[in-house]
């Protein structure tokens, strides 16, 4: 298929976005900031027939809070997640991966959404999705709207449970803990405009603890051995907390590729997690 | 560099050592410059080109014509069609510009397309059948040295043999209090310049040819395409100026050849053809990766006595200017300093990995990585500072070098050395060191280097320039060296503007139109400053006499600078040595994670052995993106290949630093007064980036364990680091 004659298509509301997937199926694609599609398209794949264009959808745009969930619309980008005040009370983990995605560029343009959707191992605001126990909000013309956690919701690397009908509309989570301890660390090539070598979200309260990893296996991976033994600790020495972070090598199943080495991975999974845990708890 | 600027108040010059802003500053911040690939012409056509499928194979037969059947298809070239010599190259021309019975790399060029659109061209491209018989890729330079290798051309993959002898090495090392050895490996570092290979050409109406490509040496240039069409020069214009960044990767020709052979076969009509950034990085060349093994003898005294070093050059496919960056990693391998026993043999190898040339600094921070290290290995072996070691050991004017040169030129290495010493950085370190905070490892570490200026002895090296007053009484400066990023439009204005008494401002600067500018000789070597600022205070001496004697506009005077070439030779290096060199001192503070690896360059301070400055803020400018480019080569630039084949496609995994990776850069400016030069200035656009890449694995060494590759990536940072916690 030549770029010339794939056919991108703006309707101008959800329902009328969800016919043209419904209709076309297989041979339809949605397309919100672009930011992977036009990647693979210059790599000749992800040459679809039709690319039905979903960033202005004003039902995907929501940022709000009601009966307990925080509710974030698919076409949200990178940088209203970073600069919401509502994401700063609720959701800091998930606003700090955000600042951390691509460049300033990247970051307008790119959604949470479409991170969902492209299901890349390394993609930074899965992890801190992760660790929240979110849900994402698939819609279809036929089925209505289903809510699916995020842990369940990839399938392996590009691969998720989304039928070629059904859009992802949105993603639901209940806030963060005012007071919780948190951490969101990510291993780039460098400071910026980096992919991820592996990444980590944490989040600590008393008797509660979420890790979770990116970029070291076919999906985020949750370390609940480490959240296991977080959660049970009754003092954090530094001795403890070495300990709990090295069963992260044990929780993780990572790949050699142009980055990095999966035995570097696989240790820096630990170090992530000690560091993180160090800050956090200041030991 | 305030001292500077005090000084400049009082020296005289109008013009020479001020901050005279950019005269293409305007344009350029505000986008409105207009870079060759920028440019569109009516009626246009579009070009492709296509890449080998093997790193090597042989061509059993190439079958264009389903591309040629395709509508909106102008053309379909191949070698049949290249009507003078198939070949290209600086030195030797081992290149083909289309495979015709062999390919030799995945950047090979088998033929060539133009259509109406370029994506038509791309789908003639999948329509050409080309039917290969791959061979084995030959991929590590040591093996493709071995008997039996398969050869990457038909006299075998050594390419060239240098070697320097001095003294005696043996009974050297055997003296020696303390003797260093190491294996140093450096990668292939891209230029990644942010406009890539591209460019137009036209066939004019009177049957000449005008081609537009950002080029570093558009007359060179002109000779070759000539060679390559059978045509006479004179009807070649190239313009190649300015570039979107170039850093040596378009010292040899890139697109000038193919547009050329497309512009034939459009019937008039105006051919473009723009690499897409994967095509870059396949088909264009890299700097060198080498592989130096190397001792380093030294005295108790401190006396550096013995070097010896095997360098072995992943050449890639193709010569370009592979043999004189060898040479001049030979003839530099010592540094600046005044080693007497000294022991060097390089290997030049072919192999199927892409192909390399020229890439500022040459061949020289590879081996300085190599020296430097071990030069701070020795002084810790010794117990002796570092810096301190060095100064001792540095030529002086009137000294004999490690190649066994005498310096007749300006030299301020030890003054440089002396400016880091007393920079606040330096003075600081110990106490910046011990504030590291909890979970990183902070360390320092410094280096100095040296390089050529020009193309060094045994290579004619002249620049000419022009001065012209028009008829409505403007300055035209007409000067070959192209901008290139650099700002030497500004320079050469403010030189003429000194001589001529008249403001930078009010003289045109012309660059790099063969149409337009006297033959001046190439952007590179770091000579644009010195070779191409000594022909324009000639020529502008010269209008400035027509001036005088009062002779009336439209006027031109033309100047010439031949570049003086060192009294000593070193036999058997071609291009060696140099008389004019510029030098640096660099130091550097960072930091390491202690958990992962990752590696911080916090400060840096770079003193430059730089002659006269003419402007000061052009001198910061390349001392800060030299000593960016060199944080890049040192920790996290390398292009990547598996089996002759690039894993790094792009500037996705290209690892580029970025503001985030770059330091606090306080640059120094040593100012010498080299006679030969223009207002006693000298080339350093190069020498820039040198030192700081082994300042920074010295630094790496203090703060952790010693690294032996680089770029030094957060992961072999971290095996440093395991290594040196496991030794006892």
């Amino acid at each position: 298929m030549l770029l010339s004659e794939m056919k991108v298509v703006a309707p101008g509301s959800l329902t009328e976005a969800l016919r043209w997937l419904e209709e076309h199926q297989d041979r339809a694609r949605p397309l919100a900031g672009a930011t992977d599609a036009m990647v693979r398209v210059k790599e000749g794949q992800w040459r679809s027939p039709i690319w039905v264009e979903i960033r202005r959808l004003p039902e995907l745009q929501r940022m709000d809070q009601a009966d307990g969930w925080v509710t974030v619309g698919a076409a949200v980008t990178y940088g209203r997640l970073l600069r919401s005040e509502l994401m700063a009370q609720t959701a800091p983990l998930l606003a700090a991966a955000a600042r951390d995605v691509g460049s300033v560029q990247i970051q307008a343009m790119g959604t949470l959404g479409g991170n969902l959707g492209t299901a890349s191992p390394a993609g930074d605001t899965i992890p801190p999705l992760f660790a929240l126990e979110a849900e994402v909000g698939l819609c279809s013309r036929g089925g209505g709207e289903r809510w699916v956690p995020v842990e369940s919701f990839f399938l392996g690397p590009g691969r998720t449970v989304r039928r070629p009908d059904e859009l992802i509309t949105a993603v639901r989570f209940a806030p963060q803990a005012p007071g919780e301890r948190w951490k969101w660390q990510k291993l780039g090539l460098r400071g910026a405009q980096a992919i991820s070598m592996v990444s980590l979200a944490l989040r600590l309260q008393p008797g509660f603890a979420r890790v979770a990893f990116g970029a070291v296996g076919p999906t985020v991976l949750r370390a609940r051995k480490c959240e296991a033994w977080l959660s049970q600790a009754e003092a954090f020495d530094l001795a403890t907390v070495r300990s709990i972070a090295q069963m992260a090598w044990k929780e993780v199943a990572p790949i050699s590729d142009v980055r990095a080495s999966a035995a570097y991975r696989q240790q820096m999974a630990c170090a992530l997690l000690e560091r993180g845990l160090r800050e956090v708890l200041a030991v | 560099m305030r001292s500077i600027d005090e000084r400049r108040s009082s020296d005289g010059f109008q013009w020479v050592g001020r901050r005279v802003p950019r005269l293409d500053g305007p344009e350029k911040v505000t986008g409105r410059t207009k870079y060759m690939t920028d440019l569109h012409f009516a009626n246009a056509a579009y070009g492709r080109v296509l890449r080998a499928a093997h790193p090597h194979a042989i061509i059993r037969r190439i079958e264009v014509s389903r591309a040629r059947a395709l509508p909106g298809v102008i053309c379909v070239l191949t070698a049949a069609d290249i009507p003078g010599l198939n070949g290209f190259g600086i030195i030797i021309q081992d290149q083909p510009v289309l495979a015709r019975e062999k390919v030799r790399m995945t950047g090979d060029a088998v033929a060539l397309v133009a259509a109406e659109s370029e994506e038509l061209a791309e789908q003639a491209l999948a329509l050409i059948e080309v039917d290969y018989e791959p061979l084995p890729a030959v991929t590590e330079p040591l093996q493709a040295l071995a008997p039996g290798a398969p050869p990457v051309h038909e006299g075998g993959n050594l390419l060239q043999r240098t070697t320097l002898c001095r003294g005696d090495v043996a009974r050297a090392f055997a003296e020696a209090d303390a003797v260093v050895e190491g294996t140093f490996e450096t990668p292939r570092q891209m230029h990644a310049f942010i406009e890539t290979e591209g460019g137009w050409a036209r066939l004019e109406p009177d049957g000449s040819l005008t081609i537009w490509c950002p080029a570093q040496a558009a007359y060179r240039d002109r000779l070759q395409v000539a060679r390559i069409l059978g045509w006479n020069p004179n009807r070649i214009r190239i313009i190649s100026s300015p570039l979107g960044g170039g850093f040596g990767g378009k010292d040899e020709l890139t697109v000038q050849h193919y547009l050329a052979l497309l512009a034939l076969h459009t019937g008039g009509r105006p051919v473009k053809l723009h690499y897409k950034r994967e095509e870059s990085v396949v088909a264009g060349i890299k700097r060198h990766p080498f592989r130096v093994e190397a001792w380093l003898g030294a005295n108790r005294d401190g006396t550096i006595t013995a070097l010896q070093a095997r360098i072995v050059v992943d050449k890639g496919a193709y010569a370009s200017l592979g043999p004189a960056v060898l040479n001049l990693a030979v003839e530099h391998i010592a540094g600046p300093y005044k080693v007497e026993h000294v022991a060097v043999e390089g290997l030049l190898v072919y192999t199927n990995n892409g192909t390399n040339g020229a890439f500022r600094g040459f061949g020289v921070p590879q081996t300085c990585f190599a020296l430097e290290s071990l030069v701070e290995m020795a002084a810790e072996r010794l117990g002796i500072d570092p810096l301190a070691l060095r100064k001792q050991n540095v030529v002086r004017r009137g000294e004999v070098d490690g190649a066994g040169h005498r310096i007749e030129s300006s030299v301020a290495v030890w003054e440089c050395l002396d400016a880091v010493e007393r920079s606040s950085l330096w003075e600081g370190r110990a106490e910046w060191v011990a504030a590291a905070p909890a979970g990183k490892l902070r360390g320092y570490g410094v280096a100095c280097g040296v390089h050529g200026v020009g193309l060094g002895k045994g290579v004619p090296d002249f620049a000419n320039a022009a001065v012209e007053l028009t008829a409505e009484g403007r300055f035209r400066l007409l000067v070959a060296p192209q901008e290139i990023g650099q700002g030497n439009g500004t320079i050469y204005a403010q030189m003429a503007a000194e001589v001529l008494g008249c403001a930078p401002d009010e003289i045109e600067v012309v660059q790099g139109d063969t149409g337009q500018v006297p033959d001046g000789g190439t952007v590179t070597a770091s000579r644009g400053t010195y070779a191409g600022g000594m022909a324009t205070v000639n020529a502008a001496k010269k209008m400035a006499t027509l001036l005088g004697q009062g002779a009336p506009p439209p006027l031109r005077a033309e100047g010439y600078f031949i570049l003086p070439q060192a009294a000593g030779a070193l036999p058997g290096i071609i291009g060696a040595p140099h008389h004019v060199c510029g030098y640096a001192a660099q130091a550097v503070l960072l930091e390491v994670d202690a958990l992962t690896g990752e590696t911080r360059v916090e400060r840096v301070v770079s003193a430059i052995d730089c002659g006269r400055v003419i402007n000061p803020t052009g001198l910061e400018g390349q001392s800060e993106g030299g000593v960016v480019m060199g944080v890049g080569f040192a920790l996290c630039e390398d292009t990547l290949m598996e089996g002759g084949l690039h894993r790094t496609r792009n500037l996705t995994t290209y690892i580029l630093p970025t503001t985030c990776e770059t330091p606090a850069i306080e640059t120094i400016a040593v100012e010498s007064c080299e006679e030969t030069g223009p207002f006693g200035a000298k080339g350093i656009g190069e020498v820039v980036m040198v030192p700081v890449v082994a300042a920074i694995p010295n630094a790496i060494a203090r703060a952790t364990g010693r690294v032996f590759r680089l770029p030094a990536t957060p992961e072999r940072v971290w095996a440093a680091m395991r290594k040196e916690a496991q030794q006892p």
